[in-house]
Order: C-alpha cells, then structure tokens, then sequence
C-alpha cells in the first residue's frame, strides 16, 4: 500500500471515530425543551427538561430563612406551573421576565436547577410602554 | 433645539444603495465591453457608496450623541444620562445599528482593498470590486428597507428622554468587544472575495494567497480578540464564575474562528508546495458563510441566549443570503474543478504537509461538534417535532478529547520536515521533549492527577518544550552562521521569519490557555445566605462577612460586603468587597430598579478566589453570597496577550526596501 | 440647509462617477510602471523564500537534497524574473 492511500485511509478513519464520538456525544445529555402545557399533559420517560415562558407578577416568594429559596409562578400562554429554584438567581430575574429554566418535573410541579433570564422588556421595550420612557402624548 | 440631520443618514444610505448598484452594472458592463472608462466609473461608483455607508453612519452617530429621540432607534438605546462613550456604543447595541455598523465596516475594508490595489491586480480587481458591491448590497438592502435605524418614533408621541442602555453592557469591554468581533466577521469578505475573483478569471495558482494572507491574519486575530474580550467581559461580570457557557451566540463566534485556523495553516502548504488549491477554497468559502450565519445566529432570534435580539424578518432573508452564497461559490468552485489539480502529493506521514492535513481536520471535525450541538434543537424539532437541548456538559465532554488531539499536533506538526521526516532526524527533535513529557507524567502521577487532567499538562509540557527547543535550535544555528551573540540571533531570528516564529509564539499562548482550562476541572463553588459576623469555608479558605456598607452614588444605590478571608492554618488572605447596586433606585416606579451584582476577585497565578453578592434582605439583614475557587484561571488571560502578541509578529509589515 | 447639502453631495457624486465616462480612451500609461512594481515585489518574495529553504536546512526541516532543489529551481524563478525586469527597464 502507497503513502497516500494510508494517508487517506488513516483520515477517514479519523473522521470517522470522531464524527461517531459527537453524534454519539448528546446521548444523556439531552433535554427536552417543552411548552408548560406539553410537560404537564404528555408522558415521557426521562425526568429532565426545559421550559420557557414569562414570571407571573407578584408570584415570586423568597424564603423568609434563606434568601436562596424561592417560588415562583412561570407562565406560557394560558398554561402555568409553579418552579422551584436554590440557587443565586440572575440579577434580571424579576416580575414579568422572560426565563428559561432546566431541571426536573415532579408531582406536578417543577424544580429547577437553572435558570436564565432574558429580560427584553425594559431594553428592548414597546415604544408606547409609559414604563419604559418618557412619554407625552400629543 | 438642535437641528437632527436625520434626513441626511437617511438619503445618504439610499443613494449608497443606488451607487453600490450602479457600481456593479458599470462594472459588469467593462468586463462584457472591455471599456476601462466603464471600469474606473464603476470603481469611482464603489468609493463614493463606501463614503456614503461612512457618511449615514456618523450621522447616527451624531444623532445618537445628541439624543435626537425623535428617532426611534436613539430612544430605544440612549437616555439623556447615558455617558458618552455608551452613547457611542449604542451604534453597535442594537440590531438596526448594528446592521448599519456592519456595512459601515465592509465599506471601510471595501475603501482600503481598491487604495491598496489601485495599480496591481487588474485583472482581479474588477471581480473583486463587484463581489464586495454585492455584499454590501445584501446589508444596504436590509438597513434601507427592513431594520432602518433612522426610521423616526411613531407620530403623536413625544419622548423626553429614553430608556438607556442595560448597565451590564455598560463597561468598557462590552463597549468594545462586539466591534472586535465584527471586524472579524466581517473581514472575512475579503478573503472570500478574492478567492471567488480567482476562481472566476481562472488564476488558480497562489497569487490570491499572498494577496489575503495579512487580511486574513489581521481578520482572524480580530475575532479572537472579540471571542476572548467576550469571555473576559462573561467572566467579570455576569457573575456565573465562567467565561464561556457554549451559548449558541459564542458558538457562531467559535465557529468560523475553528474554520479560519484551519485556512491560515493550510494556506502555507498551498504557498509552500502548491498542494491542497481545492481545500483551502472549500475553507474560506465555509468560514464566510459561516460570519454569515453567526451574524444571522444573533440577529434572528432563532436561537434562544442571553445575546439574541427580539425575534424579527431578517431570518430568511439571511438565511437565503447564506444558501445563495453556498451555492454560487460551489458551484463555481466545480466548474474550475479541473484548473485546480496539482502535480504535489502528500509523500510521507511523517511529514509536515501531513501535519497540517491532520491539524486541518481536526479543527473541522470540532467546527462540527460545535456546530452539531448549537444546531442539535433545530435539527431535532425539524426531525422529532420536540425541540431538543444539549448544554454545556455535551459540548464540554465532545470537545475535551479533540481540543487535546489539536494540542498534541501543535508539538508535532512545526517540527516535521517538508516531504518526509527522516528517522534520524525524528529522534533527534523529539528525544528531549518525550524525556521531559515522561518526567513530567511522573510527576503528575505522583501527586495524583488523573484523566483528561493528567494529559492535558502532559501536553502542556511537551508542546512547551518543543517550542522553547525550536528557539533553540533557530538561535543556535544563526550562531554558527553568522557567529552573532545570543540575544542578538533571538532578535535577528524573530526579525527574519516573523511568520514562523510569531506562529510559535501563538502555539505557546494557546498552551497557557489549555493549562487555563484544565483548571477549570478543580473548580469548587459555594452558595450561602449568613449574616454579619457569621463564617463559612471553602476548600481550606475561611470567609467572614464583616460588615455590609451603603454608598450612594450617581447612578446607582450599593451595599457594599466586606468579606475577610483566611486561608485556614496560614492566615489572611485577603478582603473581598462584592456589591450589591440598584441602578434608577431613585425611580419610585420600582419596576425601573434595576439590581446587579458587582463582583470582586482576588487574583493570583494559581487561582482566583471570585465572590458575587448575590441578595439582600434589608428586613432580615440575610445576604447571600456566591463563592467560587477557581484555579489557573488567569493562565487563560495571560495565554490570551501572548497569543495576541504572536499574531502581531506574524502581522508585521516587512521593512520596505529603498 | 440639509436639503442644499444632500443636493450638493449627490451632484458632485454624480460628476465624479460620470467624469471618465466623458474622456476619451487612452491607453493606460501606469500599466508598466506598476508592472514593474509587481515583478520587483516577486522578485524580493523570491530572495525571502531562498533565505527561508536556507533556514529550514539549518534547522534539520529539508533534507540536503529537497534544499538543493528547492534552491535550484528558486534561483531559476529570480533569474528569469530579474531577465523580465531588465528588458522592462530598457523598454522605458
């Protein structure tokens, strides 16, 4: 066999174990990311997920012994569920943001081990929302 | 009141928009009539739709400083209170902007390639000129009539002032770190356009190669830079104790930068034995479309990410942009498909041609792993109808065995002899860095390390040593020749092959940023709510918050911590001083308070000690605390300059000769 | 005023696209100056690549005989470079 056929070869074979290792890679680490209303009505058989969806306003309660601890209610459309979280939280996290949240989904309900806030409202506002400029109407 | 030039910016991006068709018709018109009059028309065409890109955009600019927030773009970035250099920021902050940015600098580039090439290159030039015209026309098309940033705030609304920029981008690397990337992205044009001018007038041979290897130099360091002042800004301020979270958003940053280490070390074969023509187009066309697709990642909102703009209609279009161009240079790429044989073939192994033929597909193969993991829930949803994720541990545990692979190579592949190595000469470059390796691997066993750690400085130490010998060597030999002294041979050395020297010099720095990253496997990290006077530990360190302070200050409300540390058996450490702040706490609309998290750092070369103060209970005086040890993690910064500092080697303009 | 200066720029854009289209065709008289730069910029490319073969050897990367060759056929290249050079300086 010439150099450039074991060249050749020894590539494919390469690329081939690597190409197996990364599709083979996401096996265990995947995480459904799901709407409120498909978690809470359909059956699946791992435990893991991810969920979208907007802070209730007024439903976020902090532990009076831990200030780690808190419960919040996360809104999709129609569709809620109450989250767990003990952790820092993000410095966005507040009413009415829009979050991201991946942990576990027991007795109906949801607890959380990560959250991630992507709070457009303020910066990327509605021009007309009075709360984020100063308005005058002519 | 002061007069808006609005109108001005936005006539003058129009007109650009005219000019840069014009450009392309008169252009297109010398290539069929052969008329150079058409051609130095359609030239002045191009310079005058680069001056008017330039020209719209320092008119907002201006807008911008001025807080004309009869713009709706000015309202929705700046407030009267905004600082200058925020203001000025705020081109880039937003996807109109931003847009409108991105043209801006394709125009600048587009202005330095014709002056460079005013007088050579004739037969390119005319392509080159054209494609760039039709780049630039894609974005001009956007800014004109899909994202228009000088498009005024509805009628019937006044605004007094408007909403500011988020204070987490207010900091100067978040100023600047996302015009360090574009101008990475964005260089990536040019490469591009003079690979597609090359394959077109039938030019196959190296000529484009030595023409775009500084651009592509200069564009590739650009965007490591931003990728790099986007992990540090990560790191000192978001609080989460990491710089990179494998976040789709860096992800399309990663992507083409993987892609574009590939081209600038393959390009060196094709220069050198005139090998690998059909590989490198295949690269260079890939690494643009895919600053393409990171521009189209971050601005559609496909992608869910703490970067990713309000979801709006430039998806397909950019979309359809990145097929277009796929499918137009590919296809021009198989036409020419028969200019682009060579005679030059691999000959040996052990060789350097094969060197950089395994470090070339290495790096694809992890331009794939990320590239699979970001894409993983589109692909799914499209696939199985669920929207499927994979986080970091996926990209981390993917990614570990193939970064440690690209490591090794760095050893092996500079020392190698073009065409084949010889066995003498093999043992003879390899004998001392395997002793040192192994003595190293001793070492490291000996005190316990294991695993992909116990490699990963193995590595570290046997790419090191390579290096440090190639200086050597290279010393050693300019000694023997011209009898210089040492230090004087070093500079000579350095002087005369900037390239391959500055090139050892990035391999060194990307060595320290490995030891950087393999720290992270030691990481440990607490979370806790105490109270004044109350302890707790951390991996041998004692924290003690000793008292919480309130300042006032111009824009923001702070408690400040004041966290004693000890490192239990030694003694004090340090003082931490971690904030708390609420920006626009003087708002009596508390949804406008706006809280964020001043972290501190002790840094030092074996770890950094990181604290954020993460809550604050005024009514239970309860403040909880992030603690996190994070060892070598500086060893990623300083890795950083070094790498930086080689690239400028590599970059150097030869000394003209009179 | 803006309306003046937006009227102003484009009519001079205008000129300044249009102009060559009004002169008549002459030949390109920098043609073979600049030719001339590109073949002295080759040849000094040339010079740099014989020192770089050089530096390989010495540091064991190119066997004796690929540095011989390499040489040779370098040293073919900047010879017949050099030859164009003369004959475009006679030329002018």
């Amino acid at each position: 066999m010439n150099n450039r056929s074991k060249i050749t070869i020894t590539v494919v074979v390469v690329v081939t174990l690597f190409f197996i290792w990364i599709i083979s890679g996401t096996q265990g680490k995947e995480v459904p990311f799901l709407s409120i209303e498909e978690l809470v009505t359909g059956e699946y058989d791992q435990d893991r997920f991810r969920l979208g969806g907007n802070v209730q306003a007024g439903s976020i309660q902090i532990a009076e012994d831990d200030l780690l601890k808190v419960e919040f209610i996360l809104k999709q459309g129609e569709s809620i569920i109450k989250v767990h979280y003990y952790k820092t939280r993000p410095d966005l996290f507040a009413d009415y943001c829009e979050v991201i949240v991946e942990g576990e989904y027991r007795n109906n309900e949801f607890y959380a081990d990560n959250l991630m806030t992507k709070c457009a409202s303020r910066y990327e506002g509605d021009l007309r929302d009075k709360n984020s400029y100063n308005l005058d109407e002519i | 009141m002061i007069h808006s030039m609005a109108t001005l910016g936005t006539v003058s991006q129009s007109l650009a928009l005219g000019f840069t068709v014009l450009s392309i018709i008169l252009i297109a018109q010398f290539l069929r009539s052969g008329d150079t009059r058409l051609y130095v028309s359609g030239r002045r065409s191009a310079v005058i739709a680069a001056g008017l890109v330039i020209l719209s955009t320092l008119v907002l600019l201006r807008e911008l400083i001025q807080s004309n927030f009869n713009l709706e773009y000015v309202a929705h970035y700046t407030s009267i209170a905004t600082p200058l250099l925020y203001k000025i920021s705020a081109l880039w902050a937003g996807q109109a902007g931003s847009l409108l940015f991105w043209v801006f600098i394709v125009a600048g580039y587009i202005l330095i390639v014709i002056y460079q090439n005013r007088t050579v290159n004739k037969v390119m030039m005319p392509w080159v000129i054209m494609i760039l015209m039709a780049i630039q026309f894609f974005f001009l098309y956007m800014t004109n009539f899909i994202t228009n940033p000088f498009s005024p705030v509805e009628a019937g609304i006044i605004i007094s002032d408007g909403n500011g920029l988020n204070p987490l981008l207010q900091n100067v690397t978040m100023a600047i770190h996302p015009p360090t990337l574009y101008l990475g992205y964005v260089g990536f044009a040019i490469p591009f356009t003079f690979a597609m001018a090359a394959l077109i007038t039938g030019d196959t041979s190296a000529t484009w190669i030595k023409l775009i290897r500084r651009w592509t130099l200069f564009t590739w360091l650009a965007l490591g830079i931003g990728i790099l002042l986007g992990a540090w800004w990560a790191y000192q301020e978001l609080g989460w104790g990491g710089y990179w979270a494998w976040d789709p958003v860096e992800n399309a940053s990663l992507m083409p930068w993987l892609t574009a280490t590939a081209f600038i070390h393959s390009i060196i074969i094709q220069e050198k034995r005139d090998m690998l023509r059909v590989w490198n187009m295949i690269l260079i066309i890939i690494t643009f479309t895919l600053s393409i697709f990171g521009t189209f990642l971050t601005r559609s909102g496909i992608m869910s990410s703490v970067h990713s703009f309000t979801a709006s209609s430039l998806g397909p279009l950019f979309l359809g942009f990145v097929f277009l161009i796929l499918a137009g240079s590919f296809l021009l790429l198989y036409k020419r498909l028969p200019m682009l044989r060579t005679k030059n073939r691999i000959e040996s192994f052990v060789s350097r041609e094969s060197g950089f033929l395994f470090n070339n597909v290495i790096f694809i193969v992890m331009c794939f792993a990320v590239f699979w993991g970001t894409m993983f829930p589109v692909l799914t949803e499209a696939v199985r109808g669920t929207k499927i994720t994979v986080g970091a541990p996926f990209f981390n545990q993917v990614n570990i065995p193939i970064g440690l692979s690209l490591l090794f190579l760095t050893g092996i592949g500079p020392v190698l002899a073009w065409r084949r190595t010889s066995k003498q000469v093999l043992i003879k470059q390899f004998s001392l860095p395997v002793l040192v390796s192994l003595v190293a691997l001793g070492v490291f066993i000996l005190r316990g390390l294991q695993g992909y750690v116990m490699i990963s400085f193995v590595l570290a130490v046997f790419v090191t040593t390579t290096i440090v010998l190639e200086f050597a060597r290279g010393i050693a030999a300019r000694h023997r020749r011209f009898n210089e002294s040492v230090v004087l041979a070093f500079w000579q050395m350095l002087r005369k092959n900037r390239h391959r020297y500055g090139g050892y010099i990035v391999h060194f720095g990307i060595v320290l940023m490995f030891v950087g990253f393999t720290g992270k496997a030691f990481n440990r990290e607490i979370e806790t709510a105490i109270r004044t006077g109350d302890k707790f530990h951390l991996s041998g360190y004692e924290f003690e918050l000793q008292e919480i302070e309130t300042e006032e200050r111009p824009n923001h409300f702070a408690w400040i911590a004041h966290l004693k540390v000890v490192k239990l058996g030694v003694g004090p450490v340090t003082h931490l001083f971690p904030e708390k702040r609420i920006y626009f706490h003087r708002n009596p609309d508390q949804r406008k308070h706006q809280p964020h998290s001043e972290l501190d750092i002790h840094t030092t070369l074996k770890q950094d000690i990181y604290s954020v103060f993460s809550g604050y209970d005024t009514k239970t005086k309860s403040a909880s605390f992030k603690i996190m040890i994070n060892p070598l993690v500086s060893w990623v910064w300083i890795g950083s300059y070094i790498f930086v500092l080689g690239t400028l080697i590599a970059l150097w303009p030869n000394r003209r000769k009179k | 005023m803006e309306l003046l200066l937006i009227f102003l720029i484009f009519i001079s854009s205008v000129i300044f696209v249009a102009q060559p289209l009004f002169q008549p065709a002459v030949l390109d008289t920098s043609k073979t100056k600049a030719e001339l730069a590109a073949l002295e910029s080759e040849k000094l490319s040339l010079y740099h690549q014989i020192k770089q073969v050089e530096m390989e050897r010495d540091l064991s990367l190119l066997s004796e005989e690929d540095y011989q060759s390499a040489r040779q056929r370098l040293k073919l290249e900047a010879s017949q470079v050099i030859g164009r050079i003369n004959i475009m300086k006679v030329k002018r």
